[in-house]
């Protein structure tokens, strides 16, 4: 197939990039005037579903630095004249939501790393131990993750309601943890059953324990696979409110999504605030994905897709 | 060392130090390793799911401390309750939309992004940032770009000259088009991307034969990627599917389910019915009949998965 790869190459025209893979845009031999207009036409629609994708946080970011004259002006104003910090200050000293971001930090990272424990035994032991069942197992683990929220939440509250856990950090943490268990597994297990068996023959022949060797090699060569699942079950845990919503009824207790949410004034909003506090729950987000887009990507279509 | 013998160095037969009973080591240390998961998840997960069953057919109020006695009374009465079917409609029909909308839309991304162009790593991570946002916030963002006075989309239109001042979350039809376009906006990307990667799963000699055969740009997509992508497609559909019937943070930020009762969906009626109005057994009910939908939705999907044959 080379052959024709290679006939292909040369005769692409030169502003779209060398590839890797394969590219369909029908090879041209010319530059000619309407590959050009469709090289335009392309790049330009590319910037518009980009700009599609973005503008909902462009337009939050620039709320929260406007001043509060500018808030609420008609016609509206796309690029304020000055900027502030207001919005920011209040979001702090009006609001709680300082301890919004404490408790949802708190929660979603106890929750991960819970996950992330159960999770990669369990996916180790699907990866790598024979045993009978295995595949029944496995998607039977999986098929938790479609148990629906909606169903499980009256129950839990009753539970945790008898338990004395409402309004704790455990009534997020504990249903955190199994809500994102099952896509957990799932991703450890693949990655784990990618490793080279070689890896962990070298450490047993080196004397090393089972659990030595799942501790000192296993995990270690593990780490872009851990990562990713890490993210997944982060943002899904950050991100999460029908529980946060029904078990933390105390303000103090309340997660940022719940925060921003149910910030008081339906129809009176502090749109800075809200904007300055939404802004903020976005930094870990977009430092995710700013950082690890490769991985994410990968991970969430793994998720989707084997 | 009869291991060398054999010519392969298997794990087990180094850990082992007795040679009988290695199978049965290795699985009862499976078992064990599971054991942790498996429990959590049936505690956490099946066991509310299980309870939410036995309530529903139970006269079972939080503030009415009369006998528990098993009935079908909550089924009865959701058969005559109208705002339990417009809600059942409603989910349907949100469903269906925004599968739909969602599906297209990704599609065409994926599409669009299936080629090498500068800024295109940028391009994917502006996709992942729809899909990470929280959703709930997202929905708040929205209802206030919906304002009818200084909202985004207000004053965009004004500044083309275009007729504003719409209420966009005010009249039933208008809220409902107002949701779709904030479904379609928060998930379009996830499906772009599992598309994505299905297409570029497809051997690029295939596309190259159709251009031996002469094709079409739309015979190549329509006759080729497309039955390529199948098994992706079907995945994404049943998977946004699932997620769509129990909507809840999106339309909880965004309207409530008003106007009226207008974009009020079931896991909306459920929670008001039970969290708020501690029907505890009436919104079991209608959480039964949701989890019946998911359900049926959730074992296609893992039928999908068992036979691995299927995906591409």
């Amino acid at each position: 197939m080379s052959t024709i790869t290679s006939d292909v190459e040369p005769a692409r025209g030169s502003p779209v990039v060398p590839r890797r893979r394969a590219v369909h845009t029908g090879a041209r031999p010319k530059k000619t005037v309407w590959y050009r207009a469709r090289f335009g036409l392309f790049n330009a629609s590319a910037l518009i579903l980009g700009l599609y994708a973005l503008f909902p946080v462009l337009w939050i970011f620039v709320t929260s630095i406007k001043p509060q004259s500018q808030l609420t002006a008609q016609p509206i104003v796309l690029i304020p004249t000055s900027i502030t910090g207001a919005s920011y200050k209040t979001a702090f000293s009006q609001a709680p939501f300082g301890r919004f971001y404490l408790n949802s930090l708190i929660v979603s990272l106890s929750a991960t790393v819970l996950c992330l424990v159960l999770g990669s035994i369990a996916g180790y032991a699907i990866a790598r131990l024979r045993f009978r069942y295995k595949k029944v197992v496995l998607v039977g683990i999986l098929a938790f993750s479609f148990f629906p929220q909606i169903t499980s939440v009256v129950p839990l509250f009753s539970i945790f309601k008898s338990l004395g856990l409402l309004n704790t950090y455990w009534a997020l943490i504990i249903p955190y943890t199994f809500m994102t268990l099952p896509i957990c597994v799932w991703l450890m297990n693949a990655y784990l059953q990618d490793l080279p068996r070689e890896l962990e023959e070298a450490g047993v022949m080196d004397g090393l324990s089972r659990f030595g060797t799942f501790y000192r090699i296993v995990l270690r060569v593990a780490i872009p696979g851990i990562v990713t699942a890490a993210l997944i079950v982060f943002a899904t845990d950050w991100n999460e409110f029908l529980y946060a919503l029904t078990f933390m009824t105390n303000l103090n207790m309340r997660t940022l999504p719940v925060g921003i949410a149910l910030y008081p004034g339906q129809y009176t909003f502090p749109w800075g605030v809200i904007s300055a506090a939404t802004v903020l729950a976005l930094v870990p987000v977009a430092l995710a994905v700013s950082v690890f887009q490769r991985r994410l990507i990968s991970g969430l279509t793994l998720g989707a897709v084997k | 060392m009869p291991t060398r013998a054999r010519g392969v160095v298997t794990i087990a037969s180094v850990w082992s130090r007795r040679r009988g009973g290695l199978e049965q080591r290795e699985r009862r240390l499976a078992y064990l390793l599971l054991a942790p998961t498996v429990v959590g998840l049936v505690a956490v997960l099946a066991y509310p799911t299980v309870q939410t069953i036995l309530w529903s057919f139970q006269h079972y109020v939080l503030t009415d401390p009369t006998q528990r006695n098993y009935t079908v009374a909550n089924y009865q009465q959701i058969w005559h309750d109208p705002v339990f079917w417009a809600a059942l409609r409603f989910t349907l029909l949100y469903t269906v939309l925004s599968v739909i909308g969602q599906t297209v839309v990704g599609l065409g991304v994926a599409l669009m992004a299936n080629r090498e162009f500068r800024g295109r790593s940028l391009f994917r991570a502006a996709l992942l940032f729809p899909w990470m946002m929280p959703t709930v916030i997202t929905a708040v963002v929205w209802r206030f770009m919906y304002n009818p006075s200084y909202g985004l989309f207000d004053g965009v239109f004004q500044k083309l000259g275009l007729p504003h001042q719409f209420v966009w979350l005010g009249t039933p039809t208008l809220a409902i088009f107002a949701l779709l376009m904030l479904a379609v906006w928060k998930v379009n990307s996830f499906a772009a991307l599992v598309f994505l990667a299905g297409l570029q799963s497809i051997p690029s000699e295939v596309y190259e034969a159709a251009d031996v055969d002469g094709a079409t740009v739309w015979q190549r997509f329509y006759r080729v990627t497309l039955p390529m992508l199948r098994p992706t497609l079907l995945v994404v559909l049943v998977l946004r599917t699932v997620e769509a019937l129990q909507a809840f943070d999106i339309i909880y930020g965004l309207t409530l389910g008003g106007p009226g009762n207008s974009t009020q969906n079931l896991p909306l009626y459920l929670y008001d019915q039970a969290i708020q109005g501690l029907n505890f057994g009436y919104g079991s009910a209608m959480g039964v009949i949701l989890a019946v939908m998911i359900g049926a939705f959730a074992i296609l999907y893992l039928r999908i998965l068992y036979r691995p044959e299927a995906i591409g």
